[in-house]
């Protein structure tokens, strides 16, 4: 496990002004057939839900709560589900991989300890990535424009 | 007396620190030394930029729900500073640990209020000693 926590660590710190090739994967998607927004909006809703989701793993966890396998087994579960989905519908391949990777090593967990220290590195490289979709996104424009729209509409 | 410097393209502001309210997290944070982030505008509760920090402080310190322009918190779920500056429809509780000086907020407005059209600018951050060095 301390092996993955470095390598999230490391890539979280590489990346911390440097924006990482995930945000360049995602943004191609669904060029082709001109719809971009959806990629970018879903994928802004999906990294904001699994980084809230870890931070309450990291809490719990910190907190001994529950049955260590079952939490264990629900921490696992949710990192390959997100890993699957940022993989599939955004093709962000490191973003997904360390999901995957996490998944793994939550289930080999051996304490509360692990899987506390695991969600508080995870959730921070989490929380760099979602800042770095929220500033790919051009909210003032996209604001502007969905007004607009709004307004046409009644 | 403890202040902490934010710099953003090329201006500088001062803030008061309230170490006595918040020890945990400026100990957290001047930890870090000086550093660079990106910044962020702040999407349902108006007028409030923030950005990321290596910091990790899991406890509410000095936690206010509504905010005067100026107050400078940190959020313990995302591990940021978040800066409100304005009109603000407050969206959840932040821990106060400084804030930017009265003489100065004219000028601050005017530069954060262009986080929303421009995200990402870099925000300088550190801890300064007065009469002493910059940490």
């Amino acid at each position: 496990m301390s092996h993955l926590l470095k390598e999230i660590n490391a890539y979280t710190q590489e990346h911390w002004l440097k924006e990482p090739a995930d945000i360049a994967k995602m943004q191609e998607k669904n060029v082709s057939i001109s719809k971009e927004f959806p990629i970018y909006i879903y994928c802004s809703g999906h990294i904001e839900n699994i980084a809230t989701l870890v931070y309450d793993f990291y809490l719990r966890a910190k907190e001994e709560k529950g049955d260590l396998e079952t939490f264990k087994d629900i921490a696992a579960e949710e990192a390959d589900r997100f890993s699957e989905i940022f993989g599939v519908y955004y093709s962000m391949d490191d973003l997904s991989g360390f999901l995957k990777k996490s998944a793994a090593a939550y289930r080999e967990a051996k304490d509360f300890a692990e899987v506390r220290e695991l969600s508080r590195i995870l959730q921070h490289y989490l929380v760099q990535m979602s800042f770095w979709v929220d500033t790919a996104i051009r909210w003032d424009k996209v604001s502007e424009a969905f007004t607009e729209i709004l307004h046409q509409n009644k | 007396m403890k202040t902490l410097k934010l710099t953003i393209d090329g201006k500088t502001f001062t803030a008061d620190v309230f170490e006595d309210k918040a020890p945990k997290i400026v100990a957290a944070l001047e930890a870090l030394g000086k550093f660079d982030s990106r910044l962020i505008s702040a999407k349902i509760c108006n007028e409030e930029i923030y950005y990321p920090t290596n910091a990790f402080v899991d406890e509410m310190e000095n936690p206010f729900y509504d905010q005067e322009p100026g107050n400078i918190g940190f959020f313990p779920k995302r591990q940021c500073i978040c800066i409100f500056y304005g009109q603000l429809d407050a969206v959840g509780f932040c821990n106060v640990f400084a804030k930017i000086r009265e003489e100065e907020l004219t000028d601050f407005y005017q530069i954060a209020k262009q986080v929303w059209h421009k995200q990402g600018g870099i925000i300088t951050t550190e801890f300064v000693t007065e009469g002493g060095e910059a940490k």
